[in-house]
């Protein structure tokens, strides 16, 4: 056997240790591009970086004067990192004190086992705690740490137990406009979005974006982080003031009266903003989950933009307005009243059944003649009638910023449910329906020049720090102001000749009351009535319109003798509340208020 | 190849020894110093890091903390709140008869509620950071060039 020289030797060996080198070298690039290794890193990548979901502030929402009537506040969360607790008793004992909440609920969430298609890591023991019960726990903890324990005992521990901080809903005037505002559902943080109101109304531009960061666990990777789009804020037209005195007007007259319910809406006929608008019920818009069980069965929301009902002789006034409007009619125009006017084969009478003999247009509203009233829409005719009812926005949603709003369809001639005699009743308010924002847009051009302003309740918005201001928008004119202003003389000198309750000391308004009947499935109902009343002022140049409506009041089924001294209470507190001096001093034709 | 090695290194001469001790050394200091510039640079990042995030967090719970406080405002000064106080002070709403007006000459009733700036405001937007700061090197070079009125590539 040829005997191998070293030289020979050594090169095997380098041979024999550099091929293994040469593969492992390969083998490593391949390892480095495979798709295993790929993965693998990519997974490597989430664990360096904790995603965090931050959640914007929702908009706040401001009253004219610019007081917060939603907010935001901050609600802790406490929860349990199971893979950090230590004694689940302790802190089951603790959290359940602190919280409120049953012990063996917190032992159960702390005991909890994750199962095996899911790892939970935390849990959840409350979703929204306050400050005071975080630091009590803070305390406890404390306590713990610097405990002196004996040599046998255990020492206690809360390990485990977190907190985090929110951002939440919150209402600091708690049912004040409640119906209006409507509700956020903040418990559900993620998806929790606006209900009913403002809050469903302008859901998008409150809510903001929510952004995802990745932060790093390495220090040195920290970037810049996204900030969230935070949401947009309202303020309104609604001045809280005039707010709460027509909420606790409106609860006050419930209570007098034995209503059921009610509603007092205040606009500013100028340009369409709602300066108040009062219904009941109301609630607690912090304890949301609540309103199911104080709101009665099939009741709208907010009553004075989604309840319909049959108004009454306050409807005159538009069947007054289109007949002056066309020149059917003028204030002179006389109307002999027999009690009863025959019309579609049916015989319309007066509320009381009287006859009133020779009457003139302000005599007709002043006595509220149903006869007179189905005289002038048979002058008119129901083409014109409809048409009037039409321009007046009847038959369609007024478009207020306010969810859920609803309108009745307008029954026009043509139409199966309408008969002759439909156009004597609906000229006095009955066989129509109407929302209470439908009257108030409608009426308003009477005390607007002619002109009917969109009803609104937002009067800027606040978008990325600037405010934007709400035009007012002119709906149309479905009247001339030259009628306007004679109907407004009209409604002021009948309200002046009868002595109406509604009347306010040194102050001219125009006014109507409306008696409306209930319909039921067996015809109307005899023993219960809607009554209403609506009124501005100061007559030469309105300043404010107020709609009063109360629902079967049990002391009287007359508006006369409800809904005006109603109407007269609020529109006396309103005056002062809006700074509206008295026509003395505001015409300069009386005794200066200052010799008083 | 080690026997060689120190062969070759037994029979040089002893300024080549010192050539090759110097040459090793250099490297050597090379390194520990590229390695200590690494150290620093990163515990200055991770410094930087941490603090931003400390910062960042801060600005959380201030942001939090205005909104509690707004909150905390209005509840202490809402209508109930603000009527009961009434209430303790024997005040209460004036009846309009009992209302007295006196004419100031010059006077003007509050303006517009103003939260924020109009819209249509003129806002002079000026930079936080100074373009210093968020250039590149490449940019301040172009900048540069452009003062000095050499073209672009």
């Amino acid at each position: 056997m040829k005997k191998i020289d070293f030289e020979s030797r050594y090169h095997i060996v380098f041979l024999l240790l550099i091929l293994p080198a040469v593969v492992f070298f390969f083998k490593m690039i391949a390892l480095q591009n495979s798709d295993k290794t790929k993965a693998v890193l990519e997974t490597s990548e989430q664990y360096q970086w904790v995603r965090e979901t931050i959640l914007p502030d929702r908009g706040n929402i401001y009253d004219s004067q610019g007081r917060l009537l939603a907010g935001n506040t901050t609600v802790y969360e406490v929860g349990i990192d199971l893979y950090t607790i230590k004694q689940p008793e302790t802190v089951a004992n603790v959290l359940s004190e602190i919280l409120d909440l049953e012990r063996s609920f917190v032992y159960e969430l702390a005991t909890y086992v994750s199962p095996e298609t899911v790892i939970v890591r935390y849990v959840v023991v409350k979703a929204s705690a306050s400050e005071e019960e975080v630091n009590r726990i803070a305390a406890v903890m404390a306590d713990y740490k610097t405990r002196t324990y004996k040599n046998n005992e255990t020492p206690l521990s809360l390990a485990g137990v977190a907190w985090k901080t929110y951002s939440q809903r919150s209402y600091p005037e708690s049912d004040l406009a409640s119906n209006l505002i409507g509700m956020h559902y903040f418990l559900d943080r993620t998806t929790g979005s606006g209900h009913y109101g403002l809050e469903e109304y302008y859901d998008t531009l409150l809510k903001g974006s929510v952004v995802t960061n990745a932060n790093a666990i390495d220090p040195r990777l920290v970037g810049p982080q996204k900030e969230p789009i935070h949401g947009g804020s309202l303020i309104l037209t609604i001045d809280r003031d005039i707010q709460a005195m027509s909420e606790k007007a409106l609860d006050d007259a419930i209570k007098w009266s034995g209503a059921d319910g009610g509603t007092i809406l205040i606009y500013n006929p100028e340009d369409g903003s709602i300066l108040s608008m009062a219904t009941t019920p109301r609630f607690n818009l912090n304890e949301y989950w609540n309103f199911a069980k104080i709101l009665p069965e099939r009741r709208p929301f907010n009553s004075a933009i989604g309840q319909t009902y049959e108004p009454g002789s306050v409807f005159k006034v538009l069947t007054m307005a289109a007949a002056l409007d066309q020149g059917t009619i003028t204030p002179e125009s006389t109307f002999n009243d027999l009690g009863y006017y025959y019309m579609g084969g049916i015989n319309i009478t007066n509320w009381d059944h009287g006859a009133y003999g020779l009457v003139d247009m302000t005599e007709c509203m002043q006595y509220s003649l149903n006869t007179c009233l189905a005289w002038i829409s048979d002058e008119l005719g129901p083409d014109q009638f409809y048409n009037y009812m039409r321009s007046y926005g009847l038959d369609r949603n007024t478009g207020i910023d306010l969810a859920q709003e609803t309108h009745w369809p307008l029954t026009v001639p043509g139409d199966s449910q309408w008969y002759e005699v439909t156009l004597g009743t609906n000229s006095y308010g009955q066989g129509i329906s109407v929302t209470p924002i439908q009257m108030v847009m409608a009426i308003g051009a009477v005390a607007n020049d002619g002109k009917m302003m969109l009803p609104h309740v937002v009067k800027a918005t606040i978008i990325d720090g600037q405010q934007h201001e709400v035009d007012p928008v002119v709906v149309g004119s479905p009247i001339k102001a030259e009628t306007a202003h004679t109907l407004t003389g009209m409604l002021v000198n009948s309200l002046q000749r009868e002595s109406s309750a509604a009347l306010v000391e040194g102050y001219s308004l125009a006014g109507k009351t409306g008696t409306g009947q209930i319909p039921t499935v067996f015809g109307y109902d005899e023993h219960h009535t809607n009554v209403s009343f609506v009124g501005w002022g100061p007559a030469e140049d309105p300043k404010f319109l107020i709609y009063i409506w109360l629902e079967k009041p049990a002391i009287s089924i007359w508006a006369s003798e409800v809904a005006a001294p109603v109407f007269s209470d609020v529109a006396s507190k309103l005056v002062v509340l809006m700074n509206i001096p008295p026509d003395s001093v505001r015409l300069g034709t009386g005794q200066n208020q200052e010799n008083r | 190849m080690i026997n060689n090695t120190t062969q070759a290194f037994k029979k040089a001469t002893q300024e080549r020894r010192w050539q090759v001790f110097g040459i090793s050394l250099m490297v050597f200091t090379v390194v520990i110093l590229v390695a200590t510039l690494y150290l620093s640079v990163s515990r200055r990042v991770a410094e930087s890091g941490r603090r931003i995030q400390d910062l960042e967090n801060q600005y959380v719970d201030l942001h939090q903390n205005i909104n509690r406080l707004n909150v905390q405002l209005g509840e202490l000064s809402s209508v109930r709140q603000m009527q009961e106080r009434a209430n303790n002070l024997k005040m209460s709403l004036l009846k309009p008869e009992e209302s007295l007006y006196v004419e100031l000459p010059g006077y003007q009733s509050s303006a517009d509620l103003n939260l924020a700036p109009p819209a249509d405001a003129d806002t002079i937007s000026s930079p936080i950071i100074l373009p210093e700061y968020t250039r590149t090197l490449w940019d301040a070079l172009l900048d540069i060039l452009q003062a000095n009125g050499v073209q672009q590539p």
